[in-house]
């Protein structure tokens, strides 16, 4: 027999699951828009804090790719990029453009042969 | 009481699960410090400014400023030099010092004859849309030209480091080739920027 106390256990358990499941997929979403790792090291990468307009576009060299391409967003307009060759990395520095919002920031990567074009986005994506 | 224990129990069995799918989704992306940040990370010895060129629209004169690694490896980056400062020019016309930062275009000297990259500047009030392609060199590289349908010429190395500013479109059919100690020669094919001029409006639209 199940009583009141059973019942109302169990909600607040399977509420708890679920807001944990739902965390780990923000935590997920949020690492996801800013930095990993396919291959090679590539995204979104802050500079000295979230808010001091200083971020990157990067794409580390490795796998076999011949050449890659990193770009600075702003607001979802292009503001540079660059393009590396072989062993060397594409690190393409917000400050090296303009003076951006770091919030409305994202990077756009590309790998040749290791992973087509892509955004991601600065984990306190504001706008 | 027995309220009591089930909210622990639920507190307890949120923590673990939460963790655990945490853990279980984000390692689908692999090993977020694969090669880690020392690879551009300043060493804090300082930077030089081997090379300098003439800006071909009048403007501050371009420069490359070289940093090594924590991990060892070179790193050049492109930037405009004025006053002895070392810095860039942005849309206010305005030059604007910077400090050494992680933003080298780094690679190991020791592996790679030369780091070779070409930074992508839009237009800009009166000015086209520019490329600026740099790098360093190791002792294994003996000389650099760049060649188009308009012929052949060298590239200065200054302090193993070049620079060279050209407009963006002239990218089209460019090379770049490196000739090796060894008698043989690596050839870049250059090209324009590709990168579309928006992007996808936010995270969720990926």
């Amino acid at each position: 027999m199940t009583t009141k106390s059973d019942g109302l256990s169990r909600g607040i358990v399977l509420l708890a699951l679920l807001c944990a499941f739902s965390f780990g997929a923000i935590v997920k979403a949020a690492l996801a828009s800013s930095y990993h790792v396919t291959c090679v090291g590539h995204g979104f990468v802050e500079g000295g804090n979230q808010t001091d307009g200083s971020f990157f576009s990067r794409v580390d060299p490795g796998c076999g790719a011949t050449y890659r391409t990193c770009a600075i967003y702003s607001y979802n307009v292009a503001r540079g990029s660059e393009t590396t060759w072989d062993a060397t990395t594409c690190n393409a520095w917000s400050l090296d453009f303009g003076s951006y919002t770091e919030c409305a920031g994202s990077a756009r990567v590309y790998d040749a042969g290791v992973f087509s074009d892509h955004t991601h986005y600065a984990p306190n994506w504001c706008i | 009481m027995r309220r009591r224990l089930g909210l622990g129990l639920a507190t307890l069995l949120a923590a673990i699960a939460g963790v655990a799918s945490a853990s279980a989704l984000t390692s689908s992306s692999g090993n977020d410090t694969l090669n880690g940040p020392e690879l551009v990370q300043p060493d804090g010895t300082g930077a030089s400014v081997p090379v300098t060129t003439t800006d071909p629209d009048g403007g501050v004169a371009w420069a490359v400023r070289v940093y090594r690694s924590q991990a060892g490896l070179t790193c050049p980056e492109a930037g405009r030099t004025k006053d002895g400062n070392f810095g860039q020019v942005y849309s206010d016309g305005e030059f604007h010092v910077l400090d050494i930062e992680a933003a080298g275009s780094c690679a190991d000297l020791a592996k790679a004859p030369m780091s070779l990259a070409v930074n992508h500047y839009p237009p800009s009030g009166k000015l086209p849309a520019r490329a600026v392609i740099f790098g360093v060199v190791s002792p294994k590289v003996t000389g650099i030209t760049l060649s188009s349908a308009a012929g052949s010429r060298a590239v200065a190395i200054k302090g193993d480091a070049f620079i060279v500013v050209t407009r963006e479109d002239a990218l089209l059919g460019t090379s770049l080739h490196a000739a090796l100690s060894d008698g043989s020669t690596k050839s870049y094919a250059l090209r324009p920027s590709e990168i579309p001029i928006t992007a996808p409006e936010g995270p969720g639209t990926k």
